[in-house]
């Protein structure tokens, strides 16, 4: 079975491109870049507004895909497996739950946060995509792992299609990587030389 | 083809191994008690922590090399050993290991932290070292001699549930021979605090499915099965206890952190499990719940339970009021216990529950009772919606 | 009275980080969940942290936050009567 690259989605320095090409830019100098990709895009979902920044990027690059892929939406509940990983976790909200403690407060709404797959979560409440999910924590050069268990997932038909990637963001720096893989003839192929590669761009 | 176990190493507070864990669900009582030694507490919160502190820990880890190192890899260590007791490395056999944690070196992290916060200290800076999830399982395989293959799973509540997935998986599809697969989770001010914050957290001890259940009790601990294909047990000659035959997860995509009302991910993930593993609902002799003893999840995977298994449910019962929720290494941790229930063939009780849930007419296993098993339904599921379910088989 | 609750709208505004809403945009009675504002469990569990660190006030049982959190109004005189 060839599994195939079908979308690709990045966010960073600035811009978001999805299948290579610019799809929009913010000015240098931009602070909050996530701010101004939501008002760009512009979904009406407030709940954005309560995510910490992992999360807020996670959703993002997947509304884009789903904008390029508006068939996605209509999916049957478990055909789509969401597969991430990233180095830091969830380091941003961990830090900002620490300070809290250390003032003697502990805010609910950043410790719900303070979990890297808490961005699964936001995506497959907002998309209502019930199929299976992973998150790995591992350095940007080993992505085996994302490529083995969505293979793997595709092989053994517990998903139709896998959206499968890298996503980290700490301190207001932002870096999304992701693909859509199905299994299809077109597409480069997806391994972990693409994958690498594309994270890697 | 199912992934066969042959070797299991558990460390909680019921217990510094797999015999005296099995001794303490088969005595009835339950080891969770005051919290002691962790200075950022904001309450007394009673937990289930392990009787070791971290340098008699690492006493008996047989390890060189630096000597502090983060609770959680200390526990996870002492799981190791034992799991991986009278196996070794062998060049013929694709080997890896999945290990899951939420803490991570947090424990270290937070100490280093007060000591520099309050007295200006940075002496320990290189405990930061550890703090990284990745970290400690790096550890873990140098320690093992292990050193492709090797990947941390980080989905909270059910990581060590979905490492035994993943391993089970990765030797169905013959990537890998034979998986080490668990995980380990340290008590600290971090998570107490934070579950505290979300008025989860019972001051008294839990009470999974009993209907005036306050909140859960957090505890520690590790724990790690060795996963073996046919070829790899030819080669290995090591007996199976049981084997891993079934197994799913699905999300909820309801709410970060609490389950939905219908229980709609972990519906999917228990009847995904089970037709993997090619049973009928009736099959299942023993269901080890999540049961966390929190308002929401207990009716919720109650719910679920019943969209599966109808109005009747299988002998079930939380093992949480034993060892308080292990976290990222619960799913492990269960995962032994519902060996022991094959190997022993008995339910264990559900400690400290008298009143029924209002909403549900199901009751718990309340003694320790034998019972024809061939089959144990262990559930873990996690914030973010990760729903997981393992079947275990004779 | 009315000082507290215009307070209590700022307060809430940031305390839940609602990003689209002026204080001013809150009415007094309106209903705070379901469909009003449209807060879930988690800011519940902050209005409780607000009561906490801005007035002094614990709240143990989250079940009791249902009443109070009705609304602004009812949050205010639940101030003024435990203050």
């Amino acid at each position: 079975m060839r599994l195939g690259i079908t979308t690709y989605c990045s966010i960073g320095h600035l811009s978001v491109k999805v299948n290579r090409k610019v799809v929009f830019r913010a000015a240098d100098g931009s602070e909050d870049l996530l701010k101004l990709i939501y008002n760009q895009l512009n979904p009406a979902y407030p709940k954005f507004f309560k995510m910490d920044d992992l999360c807020r990027l996670g959703f993002l690059g997947v509304e884009w895909i789903v904008k390029e892929r508006p068939e996605l939406s209509e999916s049957e509940d478990d055909a789509i497996a969401l597969v991430f990983q990233n180095e830091m976790s969830s380091l941003q909200s961990d830090s900002e739950h620490q300070l809290q403690l250390n003032k003697g407060v502990a805010s609910p709404a950043t410790f719900v946060y303070t979990l890297p797959n808490i961005v699964v979560g936001e995506i497959a409440i907002r998309n209502k995509w019930f199929g299976e999910s992973a998150f790995f924590v591992g350095p940007k050069s080993d992505v085996a792992m994302l490529v083995d268990y969505t293979k793997s997932l595709i092989l053994n038909r517990k998903a139709k299609i896998g959206i499968v990637g890298f996503i980290e963001s700490f301190a207001g720096d932002h870096f999304l990587r992701l693909l859509v893989v199905e299994e299809t003839n077109s597409g480069d192929e997806f391994n972990v030389v693409s994958l690498s590669k594309f994270i890697a761009e | 083809m199912s992934a066969a176990v042959t070797g299991m190493g558990i460390i909680s507070s019921a217990g510094l191994n797999v015999a005296e864990n099995l001794a303490t669900l088969k005595s009835g009582k339950s080891t969770i008690a005051r919290i002691q030694g962790l200075d950022g507490l904001r309450k007394p919160y009673l937990g289930g922590q392990v009787k070791l502190s971290n340098p008699e820990l690492y006493l008996r880890t047989g390890l060189t090399g630096p000597t502090v190192l983060p609770r959680t890899v200390l526990l996870a260590l002492h799981a190791l050993n034992e799991a991986w007791s009278g196996h070794q490395v062998n060049p013929n056999l694709r080997t890896g290991l999945i290990s899951a944690t939420s803490v991570g070196g947090m424990d270290l992290s937070e100490q280093f932290y007060f000591d520099y916060r309050n007295r200006n200290n940075a002496d320990k800076l290189e405990w930061l070292a550890f703090h990284d999830n990745g970290a400690g399982t790096n550890i873990l395989a140098n320690h093992l001699g292990i050193n492709h293959s090797v990947f941390t799973i980080s989905t909270a509540c059910s990581s060590a549930a979905n490492a035994i997935l993943l391993g089970a998986r990765l030797i169905e599809n013959n990537i890998l021979d034979r998986a080490i697969v668990g995980g380990a989770d340290a008590l600290c001010n971090f998570t107490l605090n934070g579950f505290d914050s979300l008025m989860i957290y019972d001051s008294e001890w839990c009470r999974p499915f009993d209907d005036r259940r306050k909140g859960l009790n957090l505890g520690e601990g590790a724990a790690y099965l060795i996963l073996e294909s046919e070829k790899s047990r030819k080669i290995s000659a090591k007996n199976s206890v049981a084997s891993v035959s079934g197994w799913a997860n699905a999300n909820d995509a309801w709410h970060q952190t609490a389950s939905s009302p219908e229980g709609r991910g972990a519906t999917l993930a228990i009847a995904g499990a089970l037709q993997k593993a090619g049973l009928t609902p009736e099959k299942i002799g023993y269901i080890n719940a999540h049961g966390t003893a929190t308002p929401n999840n207990d009716l919720s995977e109650v719910t679920a339970l019943n969209n599966v298994f109808g109005n009747s449910l299988p002998p079930f019962s939380s093992t949480k009021a034993f060892t308080g929720h292990t976290l990222a290494a619960a799913g492990a941790i269960e995962a032994v216990y519902s060996v022991l229930a094959l190997q022993e063939q008995v339910i264990f009780p559900n400690l400290n529950f008298e009143v029924p849930m209002k909403e549900k007419t199901c009751i718990p296993a309340t003694t320790l009772t034998q019972a024809k098993i061939d089959h144990v339904l262990s559930n873990s599921f996690g914030f973010g919606g990760n729903t997981s379910s393992l079947v275990f088989s004779r | 009275m009315e000082n507290l609750i215009e307070k209590l709208k700022t307060e809430i505004v940031t305390q839940l980080n609602l990003e689209h809403i002026k204080p001013a945009d809150i009415g007094t009675d309106d209903p705070l969940f379901g469909d009003g504002l449209g807060l879930d469990s988690i800011d519940a569990l902050e209005l409780i942290v607000l009561l906490d660190q801005n007035y002094g006030l614990s709240i143990d049982d989250p079940e009791k936050g249902r009443t109070i959190f009705k609304s602004v109004r009812t949050m205010a005189e639940y101030i003024q009567a435990n203050k």
